[in-house]
């Protein structure tokens, strides 16, 4: 490559105007360049996988949660789809926060930076807030406990807060009206305010590029967008496209339990970009106002106001200020996930700490298999049922009981606890597959046949 | 404002025709009004859909909870049903509530619902305490707050006890 002589930068292109992006570019900003167009890969993936998602979910209370696992379960790509839509998510979390913390650390935030600045600090806010909203779609357990608590949230904020929860809820109480009302903000006004701000943002892209000034531009060479930064980023979307991939064949997603307002069993969590506010509110003091309501909002307020606020005499140690906030805060956040996935992991029903191999062993000739007996504990059954005096005492024992159940009826208690003991406090495993309800049928079975010695 | 009242009143009612430059602030200045107006009406019916709730219809009388012949001296979540048409829909609500006998006979009744953000507590036997999962509230035997955010000790609500079982009135 032969090292072309500086070339100004065109700053009014008369003829090709209408495009949304940039034709030509500092190299310096083709880095920035790329994030952006995977920023906008990804969203474009929420949208479709959205909108086609939207082909088979029923956004009411009694469909919702089976009618996302029917799509999960009986079809490999409806599997896909709502892995990538759940994961994807989390890939946008990542993306814009990383996209925001290297235009603070360029300096991309002064003078004629303020609404590329703001619109991408909104970004990540909107994304958090299409997160919680879509949380509660499939009406799981997790889903349930968040949008409650959220709500909760919202309504302890002075004066406005129940007015606040009240529009969110669309009801007196977290009920099926708040899912319609979740569903509607998803699918619906989130996606036309993301638009409105994509449209805002790449305009400000367009007009005034990354640089902080125009004799920035000519002092680093230009490149032509297209394919400079189109090249490197399409690569990059390729990749975050087989991450997604493996992520989803790895660890597909799927609705969890179905929401019960009435099970006192079980330790919800929320998903893992909630968790360092979900630590905040651990603290015995300030409450929830002060802690998920004034701290995010101060948080939100500082970064928006970023072109505005002086942290010092020199605007170069200003921009060092303010990134060491951003990174210390940013510690901090990761620091309080880290721990929450640690030391409070979910569960249903009591935290046990048992393993399939601390189990009775299965003898040779018995219906019950291995992968029944692995069910009991991934599926939560061993956290409130006892086996040989381990696990949880929320529930019945399973060994020893006082009457002998047939296959038939443990099949019912599983799918249905309340149609037995309208009281139950079950959840509700109807949407396993069957052949785990199965295994864990004749798991169940072998156990009641085992006598305290 | 006043000069293109002005405008307004020449233009209705003297049906004159407005001078260039006047005419176009005048065009200008009702652009902006009808668009004003437009946006006002459009914020209305932003809030009158947002702040629509469903009429409710509950059944306001008393449910049964429990008999007092099955209470004991640790807590134990007891449930009663009871129907609500909330809109059009037609649903089976549940009331849940902690009861026992305190050691002096008394029956005692707390809300499950934590007084920090309303999840759901949970007796625990070994600490002899309630505990909120979401949070890590702790609550004494009578609904005290021991540790954790919780500030508020938990609901007690106003019962009956009728032919030896315990009635909760069901509230709004």
């Amino acid at each position: 490559m032969s090292p072309a002589p500086p070339q100004p930068i065109p700053r009014q292109e008369s003829s090709a105007t209408c495009s949304i992006f940039p034709t030509q570019t500092p190299e310096r900003d083709l880095p920035l360049h790329r994030l952006l167009i995977l920023i906008l890969f990804l969203l474009t993936l929420q949208v479709l996988t959205g909108g086609l998602l939207l082909l088979s979910y029923v956004p009411a209370a009694a469909e919702a949660s089976a009618s996302l696992h029917d799509l999960a379960r009986t079809s490999l790509v409806g599997g896909l789809l709502y892995s990538f839509h759940r994961h994807g998510i989390s890939l946008l979390v990542v993306a814009t926060g990383i996209y925001l913390l290297t235009l603070l650390l360029r300096g991309v935030v002064r003078k004629r930076h303020r609404l590329l600045w703001r619109t991408a600090v909104a970004l990540p806010a909107l994304v958090l807030a299409f997160g919680f909203t879509g949380a509660l779609l499939p009406w799981d357990l997790d889903g349930y406990w968040t949008a409650l608590v959220g709500i909760e949230i919202v309504e302890s904020v002075p004066l406005v807060g129940s007015l606040l929860a009240h529009a969110l809820r669309g009801d007196a109480e977290l009920s099926a009206f708040t899912l319609t009302r979740f569903f509607s903000l998803h699918v619906f006004f989130l996606p036309l305010l993301l638009f409105a701000l994509v449209f805002l943002h790449l305009l400000a892209v367009r007009r005034n590029g990354f640089s902080q000034t125009d004799a920035d531009d000519k002092a680093s060479r230009s490149a032509d967008w297209h394919p400079a930064a189109t090249f490197q980023a399409s690569v990059l979307c390729l990749l975050t496209l087989a991450f997604l991939l493996i992520l989803s064949a790895l660890a597909p997603a799927h609705p969890g339990f179905e929401a019960d307002p009435a099970l006192v069993s079980v330790d919800p969590r929320p998903a893992w970009y909630f968790l360092p506010l979900f630590e905040l509110l651990h603290l015995p003091f300030g409450g929830p106002f002060l802690l998920a309501v004034v701290i995010p909002a101060l948080i939100l307020a500082f970064l928006l106001l970023l072109p505005e606020i002086r942290l010092s005499s020199d605007p170069r140690r200003d921009r060092t200020v303010a990134a060491g906030i951003c990174i210390a805060t940013l510690f901090a956040a990761g620091a309080s996930t880290a721990y929450s996935l640690l030391f409070r992991p979910p569960a249903i029903g009591e935290q046990v700490s048992v393993t399939p191999e601390q189990l009775p062993p299965i003898p040779s000739g018995n219906a019950a298999n291995q992968s029944g007996r692995s069910l009991f504990v991934s599926e939560w059954c061993i956290n409130c049922h006892q086996v040989a005096e381990l696990g949880g005492r929320l529930g019945p024992p399973m060994t020893d009981p006082v009457e002998l159940l047939a296959r038939d009826r443990i099949r019912l208690i599983l799918l249905d606890p309340k149609q037995l003991n309208p009281l139950s406090t079950m959840p509700s495993y109807r949407n396993l597959r069957e052949d785990d309800i199965e295994a864990l049928i004749e798991y169940v079975a072998f156990l009641q046949t085992l006598r305290e010695e | 404002m006043r000069k293109l009242l002005g405008s307004f009143r020449k233009v209705i009612f003297a049906g004159e025709v407005l001078p260039h430059p006047e005419r176009r602030e005048f065009l200008r200045a009702s652009a902006s009004l009808i668009w004003a107006a437009m946006a006002v009406l459009g914020a209305a019916a932003v809030g009158a859909s947002f702040f629509r709730s469903p009429r409710r219809e509950r059944y306001m009388g008393q449910v049964r909870v429990a008999d007092l012949s099955e209470l004991q001296e640790i807590p134990q979540l007891f449930q009663a049903e009871f129907e609500e048409t909330a809109g059009w829909r037609q649903v089976r609500k549940r009331l849940m509530v902690y009861a026992r006998r305190t050691s002096d006979g008394e029956v005692s009744l707390l809300s499950p619902v934590c007084s920090h953000l309303s999840c759901l507590v949970r007796w625990n036997e070994d600490g002899r305490e309630f505990h909120c999962p979401c949070h890590n509230g702790r609550f004494s035997i009578e609904g005290r707050p021991l540790s954790g955010p919780p500030r508020g000790p938990l609901r007690r609500p106003t019962f009956e006890i009728r032919r030896e079982a315990i009635y909760l009135k069901v509230s709004e």
